[in-house]
């Protein structure tokens, strides 16, 4: 749309200068008088493209009128796509907070990201089972590789030895096990 | 016709009495195009030239007869008022 207004005022200020120049004006004095009788083109332009935009806004005005008017005349309908919307919103909010908070935030101690947790390998005596615990250590203490001398080490990993597990800093907790 | 012969035509149908501000003139006949009481056609000039031809609807045209016979009583009124051995 544009290329075409384009088009017609110059095919508008291309007749005025063929007729000035036949009324007896020289070609660059007529191509100036209707540039000046013209205005300035560019703002013509502008205001002639604004009338369709404004028209896109009033278009979307009246069709959000009749939409809305359109929902109250049908009030059983409404109410139930609202309530899918917003339940569906809310779930989502919901499975996000959770993930959120179990898998996704690092855990609250410093360089969260060297803790590893240890867990039993060989639970088939009953007595282990008691003394399951889970705890965390640093990556620097152990090497996670299962070991591969034969020996048998009822934790999935490599300690070091006489290593003593240090109490984790934490912050912002009180009364729980680290 | 297309935009410059309408302004031309105006201005020497009314002996120069009414002249288009041609700058004005093609926002209005985008505003006609948007209410569609006129459409455009590209098509050729006398002049050999290659322009957009405006037709009146018919909307249009019953827009311009509410338009004329309101100008009218307006006018009959102001002749009214202004005729002479009213005080």
């Amino acid at each position: 749309m544009y290329l075409e207004l384009s088009e017609e005022i110059q095919a508008h200020l291309d007749e005025k200068v063929d007729e000035l120049v036949a009324d007896g004006m020289s070609r660059e004095e007529a191509r100036q008088v209707a540039l000046r009788e013209f205005g300035n083109v560019s703002v013509v332009e502008e205001k002639s493209l604004d009338v369709w935009t404004w028209s896109y806004v009033e278009n979307l005005f009246s069709d959000v009128k009749y939409g809305l008017r359109a929902l109250r005349h049908n009030p059983v309908f409404t109410i139930v796509v609202l309530l899918t919307i917003s339940i569906g919103i809310a779930a989502n909010a919901v499975v996000f907070t959770v993930v959120n908070s179990v898998l996704l935030k690092p855990l609250h101690y410093p360089r969260a990201e060297e803790l590893v947790a240890l867990h039993q390998v060989a639970p088939e005596r009953k007595d282990w089972r008691i003394l399951r615990m889970v705890f965390y250590c640093r990556r620097r203490c152990i090497s996670p590789t299962p070991s591969t001398t034969g020996h048998f080490n009822p934790w999935g990993c490599v300690l070091p030895a006489r290593r003593t597990l240090q109490a984790l800093p934490c912050q912002n907790r009180s009364g729980q096990l680290a | 016709m297309h935009g410059y012969a309408l302004a031309q035509n105006i201005k020497q149908t009314s002996d120069n009495v009414l002249q288009i501000e041609e700058g004005s003139l093609y926002p209005a006949l985008q505003r006609l195009l948007k209410q569609e009481l006129v459409k455009a056609e590209w098509g050729t000039s006398s002049t050999n030239r290659r322009v957009r031809i405006y037709k009146l609807t018919a909307a249009g045209a019953k827009h311009l007869q509410r338009e004329v016979s309101s100008f009218e009583r307006m006018l009959e009124g102001i002749t009214r008022v202004l005729a002479p051995g009213e005080s």
